[in-house]
């Protein structure tokens, strides 16, 4: 193994770790908000692809501009889905059976998008060339442009959340909801409105996530499941409702999937990350850096 | 002599109508258990005994999923996953050890029902998202192994060379041990939750802290009804082992997880009998109404949504309420239909 291929899967490491952090923070934002395991982010990861793409292609618009489309489209949606399904299950939150009913609701949204998909956009793998195309070279390391772009704005974006939900009134006041939901509402905090960007903020993540994964893998109506699926092993490990933690998990994930298929043959990958997942629940229920105990 | 007649005509039409109120029903369950055991003889159509022997298998995955979802509050995905370890378990062992299939069906069970111990003990204390994070996770590892595994399961390419259960064509007896199988499942499921355990699981699953505070503690009961749901499961997918004889990872999908869901949610949860009927009526809707297979995802996505939001109960309840008002029904509600606070 020569140390070029070592230094290339780090540096590799580091620009997935971006994308999987914006995949895992809506996830986790959304929990943490608002106690909801939202099976359909996967869905509104494909979405953003699928509109990123339609977009370009065949509307000839830049691709700056179709990440931003596919980023309101599905803030919209997001906002329409909270509205629709999961404010009529309000008033169950807290119960064992809002859990599992937000649940069957997001997974039906979830197959209900992909089987949608599935008949409007068609089955068959769809790419977009690289807008960026070629590659930086220092000495041994080579990194595509395409993948920095995504890596600088992956970090943008959730530099961008991370300072409205520090700085910005209404992000200050999502997190005292996410704290103190009763203490929130005696503040003159409008839970119903937060729900509502929450949720587009998150699903909002999920969609730029697809979105800049467009130009760089096919996109077909069931991609939504693999980011989804590692989003929630990175969640897992980060501990559910913390921020912080799931960005350090991003990248740890990331790190040890890049070094692992230069070990084990990559179709055994999912096998090593889910039962990794599974023995971080069994071994610390509250994630490596949890805020709750669950 | 006419009037003594009418006379008894009414005595017998009350006593059978107490009947149905007093035994809860369960005379209606007995007349369509009747119908199925004397299907065959009228249903000589060998591909409509394949469905129903296809239904019958999949309504043991339903409600036994059922029992875990409706009755313990404990969102398990990994039933596709139950259902295709006991197949393969199943299927490799009388393939490997020349084991009979009879006993190879219960040692398949045995094996799922292990299976389901080592992912139920860690998943026992955690709430309900992340049961379904853990079985989701589990349920997908499982089938990843089964592909890639390809020297001993064959992976994608596919298991075949399994023993039949009987000699010979013909369907009907695998129509009778399905409908046995499904009966056993079914019974045993229906004394799991009537008995003081389950009324108790119930009670966690609608409030864990008063249950609590009520010294209600039934993890090891939960473990248990992972166990037996699983081990049942396992054995209705060693039956599909022997059955059809071929086996591919595909039956652990997660589509196949979503047909679970599809049967179970429209059927109607907490009820047992709710996701027989919805299996039923899945496996003819995908055979008979072609819109149906071609856009059955889509179906589904709606029908679990609008179940959920205005009818949680699902198709139980409403024939539940069909007979009530038709006065031939009463009983109790299904547990769904209960209200919180």
């Amino acid at each position: 193994m020569s140390l070029s291929l070592v230094i290339t899967q780090i540096v590799n490491s580091i620009i997935s770790g971006s994308m999987y952090a914006l995949m895992a923070v809506g996830l986790s934002l959304l929990w943490g908000v608002m106690d909801v395991l939202n099976f359909s982010h996967g869905a509104f990861y494909m979405l953003g692809a699928y509109i990123t793409y339609y977009a370009v292609q065949k509307f000839g618009l830049n691709l700056i501009v179709g990440i931003l489309l596919s980023i309101i489209i599905a803030f919209l949606l997001g906002i329409l889905t909270e509205r629709v399904l999961i404010h009529p299950l309000r008033a169950l939150q807290g119960t064992e059976r809002y859990t599992m009913v937000t649940i069957i609701v997001t997974l039906g949204l979830a197959i209900f998008l992909e089987a949608f998909a599935l008949i409007v956009f068609g089955s068959d793998y769809k790419s977009l060339p690289p807008i960026f195309p070629g590659v930086i070279s220092f000495s041994i390391l080579r990194v595509s442009k395409q993948m920095l772009f995504g890596f600088l704005l992956a970090s943008f974006m959730i530099s961008m959340l991370w300072i409205y939900l520090r700085h910005n009134r209404i992000g200050l006041a999502i997190q005292a909801l996410a704290q103190q939901p009763e203490g929130a509402l005696l503040m003159g905090i409008n839970p119903n409105t937060l729900y509502s960007i929450v949720f587009g903020i998150s699903v909002a993540l999920a969609a730029t996530a697809g979105a800049l994964l467009a130009p760089i893998y096919n996109i077909y109506p069931s991609i939504g499941w693999i980011p989804f699926g590692k989003a929630w092993v990175i969640v897992v490990i980060g501990g559910l409702g913390s921020i912080t933690g799931v960005i350090y998990a991003a990248f740890l994930w990331a790190f040890i999937e890049s070094i692992g298929i230069l070990f084990i043959p990559s179709s055994w990958v999912p096998v090593v990350a889910f039962g990794l997942m599974i023995l971080v629940l069994v071994l610390r229920p509250s994630g490596l850096a949890g805020i709750r105990e669950r | 002599m006419r009037k003594i007649n009418r006379i008894i005509n009414k005595k017998i039409f009350i006593m059978i109508k107490s009947r149905f109120k007093t035994a809860k029903g369960l005379l209606l369950y007995q007349l369509l258990l009747l119908l199925l055991i004397f299907l065959p003889i009228w249903v000589k159509d060998p591909y409509l005994l394949h469905l129903l022997i296809i239904a019958m298998i999949w309504s043991v995955a339903a409600s036994n999923w059922d029992l875990l979802v409706g009755y313990m509050g404990m969102f398990n995905f990994a039933q596709a996953a139950f259902l295709g370890i006991g197949a393969y378990s199943s299927a490799l062992i009388s393939m490997h050890l020349g084991v009979t299939p009879w006993l190879s069906l219960l040692l398949g069970g045995l094996i799922t029902g292990t299976f389901s111990i080592v992912i139920g003990l860690p998943v026992l204390r955690l709430a309900g998202a992340y049961v379904a994070m853990v079985t989701l996770a589990f349920s997908e590892a499982i089938r990843i192994t089964i592909s890639n595994w390809t020297g001993f399961t064959r992976g994608v390419m596919g298991l075949w060379g399994i023993p039949p259960l009987f000699g010979g064509s013909g369907k009907i007896p695998y129509y009778y041990s399905a409908l046995a199988l499904l009966i056993l499942s079914t019974l045993i499921l229906v004394i799991w939750t009537r008995s003081r355990y389950g009324i108790a699981s119930i009670a966690i699953k609608e409030s864990k802290s008063s249950s609590e505070s009520l010294g209600i503690n039934i993890t090891g009961f939960k473990l248990a009804a992972f166990f037996v749901s699983s081990s049942l499961t396992g054995i209705a997918g060693g039956f599909y082992a022997f059955y059809v004889l071929l086996l591919s990872p595909v039956l652990l999908d997660l589509h196949h997880m979503f047909d679970i869901m599809a049967m179970g949610i429209i059927g109607g949860i907490g009820t047992i009998f709710g996701p027989i009927i919805g299996a039923f009526i899945i496996i003819f809707s995908l055979e008979y109404l072609r819109a149906v297979g071609e856009y059955r995802f889509l179906i589904y996505g709606v029908l679990l949504i609008l179940i959920m939001l205005l009818k949680p109960q699902g198709l139980y309840a409403g024939v539940i309420e069909l007979l009530k008002a038709l006065k031939l029904y009463k009983g109790g509600k299904p547990i769904w239909t209960k209200k919180l606070q």
